[in-house]
């Protein structure tokens, strides 16, 4: 069920890849790991991550 | 996952019992074969403790009477500390590897002396993982193993896994259907995505928080959206407790109604009982009073009886005699006259009388002396006082035959109404001892009233509850519409703007997945059950389709197109459950052993080995553990499964508190 969620993540952002490897990212840590209270911290780190990525490609 | 041994120690009636349920053969299908009594029921609750630290139906049945094993609480004099364990240790094979799980639930009792105190004074669960025979990891905390033991057993539905075929009825409640959803989605990760899309929501609200901080009118909007999330939070957690509530009432109304069966109107015929009691006190009174009454009759009007023709002689003579003028004159005038003259005073005014007065008094005697005479005073006295009686007997005479006849009907009517009592009262008793029980039923049938009574009002608030989480869910959504133009439009920090649009990407994505996966995974499993449950059963000709809706809610289509679930046998039951068990392991990807305890308790002989062979062929991808009665276990069951059971297996016992366990043959 795991692999089916990831190919739609895929499939669902095929036009943003930085949204996918947010997404990805994401989804992965939180099936392997309990984040607990540390969500809020990872979760906005990848999303500025994704807006570090965007900046550099110079599109949003 | 597959159960290769499960050991208990000191667990109720299981000192020490260890069960291999390794070595597979071609069909991985497992007998344990026991009397009622033996523990097969207890094997469950064991399984179910160790897994889940809980005894589901021993819970719901007794007060849960002590773990610990009552041998050896005796021979120690129910004083020290005493442990209790059950271990189950299985397997997990896939192209992956081999990994192999230990469940180990250990509880220490105190006890000093008093077999009704027992202190519990530990009570510890622990998982241990082997990864291809080394040790992997240990889970001991509440959060890690309650997550491990829900992705592989999970518990909203562990009736499909630990099954008991003496709650057939249970397996297809439309409450059941919102357990096994949200089991679903939690093993097919359905639920890891809600908890993306609300922690990609939290951490929205935080940014819009940030701009709001600059922006009073957005900051307006988001205290909005704060007290209606709070709003919802309140309405959702009322309309949980209310459907918590109906969940329970609908079970406790289930179990009462199952206990009940047969004994319906239970109630309404003791409280005609009751009533017929008190009539009966009421007439009984009637009669005592009516044969007290006839007693007083008899004792009064035996002497006129008796003297009734000395009575009417009398009579008549007296008449005749009056008539006859042969009666004396009544004298008691004339000892009045007497004395006046005596007392020279009238009697009646008291003024002395003059002496013309008393010799007027002295003729009238004279004159009354001489008509009198020849005739006797004392009989005339005596006659005159008897006409009175004897009148006065014969004319109360003249109402007896009418007094008589009213007593006499009293009573007949009253021994006939007690006999009317009498018969009702006595077909009532004998229907009561006939039941077990009755004033148990009694207050059963009570407290079902109350129950229903319960479901209903929490229903009615329920609905009008959810009716008001769809308005506040609307007004949110609006208020979201709202702050995003807000956002939108005002000049705000652009960094966080472009945050939070990447937080709606996020959530857009994730919700839209979650929607389409739940959807295909119900038509997956619908798919399934279909198929699995069409090759199982033997009546194929009578069968249509089976639809799971939205809710999980299962339904049976017979040919003819009528809706057949409640008119299905036990047996049909039993294989639909175990179908979409295994449909619902396939899809959702969680794969475990599945035990069925008494399978067979409702099922007839005729279709035991129809039932046995779909077993048999499940066994060949799934374990199954059976746990059977002796006459469950019977020649049909043998004739499919004797040659092809992996392991079987007989309980015994030497004495009542410890089950020993021995091959079968």
């Amino acid at each position: 069920m795991t692999q089916k969620i990831i190919s739609k993540i895929i499939e669902k952002c095929s036009n943003d890849y930085n949204l996918e490897q947010l997404l990805l990212q994401v989804f992965i840590e939180e099936s392997h790991n309990d984040l607990m209270s540390r969500y809020k911290e990872y979760y906005k780190t990848q999303i500025n991550k994704y807006l570090e990525r965007k900046k550099n490609n110079e599109i949003l | 996952m597959k159960f290769c041994r499960i050991e208990l120690k000191n667990y109720r009636q299981f000192r020490d019992l260890k069960i291999d349920l390794d070595s597979p053969s071609e069909y991985d299908i497992n007998i344990i074969v026991a009397s009622n009594g033996l523990g097969k029921t207890n094997l469950l609750n064991a399984i179910s403790w160790c897994i889940y630290g809980k005894e589901p139906s021993l819970e719901e049945k007794y007060d849960v009477m002590h773990m610990v094993n009552t041998k050896i609480l005796e021979e120690n004099g129910y004083s020290g500390i005493f442990e209790v364990s059950v271990k189950i240790k299985s397997r997990k094979k896939d192209e992956n590897g081999t990994e192999e799980y230990f469940f180990e639930r250990i509880a220490n009792y105190r006890y000093s002396g008093d077999p009704s105190q027992a202190t519990l004074i530990s009570n510890d669960f622990k998982i241990t993982i082997f990864k291809d025979g080394y040790e992997a990891k240990v889970l001991e905390t509440h959060d890690d193993t309650t997550l491990f033991i829900n992705r592989h057993f999970p518990e909203n539905i562990k009736e499909y896994i630990f099954f008991d075929g003496e709650r057939l009825n249970d397996y297809f409640v439309k409450e059941k259907g919102s357990a096994i959803k949200s089991a679903v989605e939690l093993v097919s990760g359905i639920s890891l995505l809600n908890v993306i899309i609300d922690r990609f929501k939290i951490i929205r609200t935080e940014y819009s928080r940030q701009i709001a901080k600059d922006h009073p009118e957005i900051d307006k909007i988001q205290k909005e959206i704060d007290k209606t999330k709070f709003d919802i939070q309140n309405a959702t957690n009322d309309s949980n407790t209310y459907k918590d509530q109906i969940h329970k009432a609908e079970n406790d109304i289930k179990i009462i109604k199952d206990r009940l069966r047969g004994c319906e109107g239970l109630s309404e015929k003791i409280d005609r009982r009751d009533k017929l009691e008190k009539q009966r006190a009421d007439y009984r009174k009637r009669l005592k009073e009516a044969n007290e009454k006839l007693y007083s009759f008899v004792i009064e009007y035996y002497p006129i009886m008796k003297f009734y023709p000395a009575f009417q002689k009398l009579n008549s003579f007296i008449k005749k005699q009056n008539c006859d003028d042969t009666q004396p004159l009544i004298t008691d005038n004339l000892d009045i006259l007497y004395e006046m003259i005596n007392n020279m005073k009238c009697s009646l005014c008291n003024n002395a009388l003059s002496a013309d007065q008393i010799k007027l008094f002295e003729q009238r005697i004279l004159q009354l002396k001489e008509n009198n005479k020849g005739k006797s005073f004392q009989l005339s006295k005596l006659l005159s006082r008897l006409s009175y009686l004897v009148e006065e007997k014969i004319e109360s005479f003249e109402n007896y035959h009418d007094e008589k006849e009213k007593i006499f009907s009293d009573i007949k009517h009253y021994e006939r109404e007690l006999n009317v009592l009498e018969n009702e009262i006595n077909d009532i008793q004998r229907f009561l001892l006939s039941t077990s029980n009755p004033e148990n039923i009694r207050r059963d049938e009570q407290r079902l009233a109350e129950l229903t009574e319960m479901r209903d009002t929490n229903l009615v608030k329920k609905g009008r509850n959810d009716e008001r989480i769809n308005e506040l869910n609307k007004k949110l959504n609006n208020l979201q519409i709202e702050l995003n133009n807000a956002l939108y439009t005002l000049n705000t920090n652009k960094n966080i703007e472009k945050a939070i649009q990447v937080t709606d990407n996020a959530i857009k994505v994730l919700t839209e997945i979650k929607e389409e996966n739940t959807a295909e995974i119900r038509e997956e499993i619908n798919k399934k059950t279909n198929k699995i449950f069409k090759e199982l059963l033997w009546k194929k000709h009578t069968f249509d389709r089976v639809e799971i809706d939205e809710n999980y809610k299962i339904s049976v289509y017979h040919v003819s197109g009528q809706l057949g679930l409640g008119t299905m046998g036990a047996a049909e039951t039993a294989l639909l459950a175990l179908s979409f068990m295994i449909a619902m392991q396939e899809v959702s990807g969680f794969k475990s052993a599945i035990i069925m305890d008494t399978p067979l308790a409702r099922v007839s002989d005729k279709h035991r080995k129809s039932f046995a062979k779909s077993l048999l062929e499940v066994s060949r991808k799934k374990q199954i553990l059976l746990l059977l009665t002796p006459s469950e276990y019977s020649e049909e069951m043998k004739a499919v499964l004797h040659d092809n059971f992996n392991n079987l297996y007989v309980f015994y016992t030497e004495n009542e508190e410890n089950t020993l366990l021995k091959r079968g043959e």
